[in-house]
């Protein structure tokens, strides 16, 4: 596939960018397999956000829920 | 915010008739100022939609005012909170009170008390030039902050904020591309804008028919201001003065009914330069199908017009996004 360059066209290319997904359908696939929580079939993202709760890990959440977050340092 | 408002609004929504409800956003500097006395009152204008389901409710606030009594009261109404913070302390120096005293530790503090009280946020971060390049350290701490949901606005110069980085395009690519790598080998939140460009991935992948392509996403996204004056198409309106556009006044739900505010706004002249604008983004961009035209405000602030297409928000927040994450896919390695 050729690389394209930021910026506009002066061609009308308004599907550019849903062909260049296409053309990598095969490693979107691998990457939904590398997602399984977050790539799941079809959703819109209306849908995601009203189910949210299914995508969010409450297992370490609770776990952890504390910290001393005024001294916060990464970990 | 006037209850005789609010009463307003209320009929507009009891009118609709919608398979989920209607989100009300309390936003705009900082709802929570407003008093925990004064926001239950507003919220009580709409239990009864609630509880049928027609409504619901979301703040954004800075949550250096959450006390435990601000906890109960979202818990009560069940309010889905945001939080705005930026980062680790360093990251979200900006964040000052009015005596210019930093506020990341009372953030932290009012996060603390939502965890506490087990009540699920999502926080949102301005992406300055610090962040921009420290990704892992960012991506380390949103991911233990405890939010479910994180949504990243890079800096931009908009409205009042004029004086602020230059961010490069270089340097933003890096940091969508770093900070995809490191979301990719550890999914463990939602990132708004990753989320975003998967959900039109599998769309496009899985449906081969693109007339919506030719359908202008239309979001009124009507603001309702205190006196209860409306804008649309962006929050950032509401206050703004501008002759070309009559201060993007769209009317006053005092005086006219929301619902005919909403189905007039074709006829508005900043209505009408937006079509326009994102028609000329579908002839000429190749970014179209995922970006969908581009925001209002940000026409407008950074180009003097609506009728206009690629804005520096467009560049950071859509192009270089896409191109970030379309460079990883295509290293991954296919059987």
């Amino acid at each position: 596939m050729t690389k394209q360059t930021v910026g506009p066209t002066t061609d009308n290319q308004s599907n550019d960018a849903l062909k260049r997904v296409r053309n990598l359908a095969a490693q979107f696939q691998l990457l939904a397999e590398m997602l399984p929580n977050a790539m799941v079939s079809f959703p819109l993202p209306e849908d995601r956000w009203n189910n949210w709760d299914k995508f969010f890990d409450w297992e370490k959440w609770t776990k952890d829920p504390w910290g001393n977050w005024s001294n916060w340092t990464r970990p | 915010m006037s209850i005789k408002v609010l009463e307003k609004i209320k009929v507009f929504v009891d009118r609709q008739v919608n398979n989920r409800p209607i989100s009300l956003i309390w936003h705009g500097g900082e709802p929570l100022v407003t008093g925990i006395d004064r926001f239950k009152a507003m919220l009580d204008v709409f239990e009864e939609l609630r509880l049928q389901g027609k409504v619901d409710h979301h703040v954004q606030t800075n949550a250096t005012l959450i006390t435990p009594q601000w906890c109960d009261l979202f818990k009560a109404y069940n309010v889905n909170v945001g939080v705005s913070i930026d980062g680790p302390s360093i990251a979200t120096s900006r964040r000052v009170d009015w005596g210019g005293k930093e506020v990341f530790d009372r953030i932290m503090m009012g996060i603390n008390l939502l965890k506490h009280a087990e009540i699920p946020f999502s926080a949102i971060a301005v992406v300055s030039e610090y962040a921009l390049n420290n990704v892992e350290e960012l991506f380390d701490f949103f991911n233990s902050l405890g939010c479910h949901r994180w949504g990243i606005n890079i800096e931009e110069k908009e409205g009042i904020n004029q004086d602020l980085d230059n961010l490069s395009p270089q340097s933003v690519k890096k940091f969508w591309t770093e900070l995809f790598k490191l979301w990719i080998a550890n999914p463990r939140i939602i990132i708004r804008e990753f989320q975003n460009f998967l959900d039109f991935a599998q769309y496009g992948l899985a449906n081969l028919d693109d007339s919506w392509l030719n359908q202008v996403q239309e979001d009124w996204f009507p603001t309702i201001a205190w006196n209860g004056d409306v804008v649309l198409l962006s929050p950032e309106f509401a206050g703004v003065k501008s002759v070309m556009y009559d201060d993007f006044f769209a009317g006053n739900v005092l005086e006219v009914e929301l619902g005919t505010i909403v189905n007039n706004a074709p006829g508005l002249r900043y209505v009408i330069d937006y079509r326009e604008g994102v028609m000329s983004c579908k002839s000429t961009c190749r970014y179209f199908a995922f970006c969908r035209g581009g925001q209002a405000s940000n026409k407008f602030f950074e180009n003097g017009t609506l009728v206009s297409t690629q804005t520096n928000f467009c560049l950071n927040a859509k192009q270089l996004l896409f191109e970030s994450i379309v460079s990883v896919v295509e290293g991954l390695k296919t059987k």
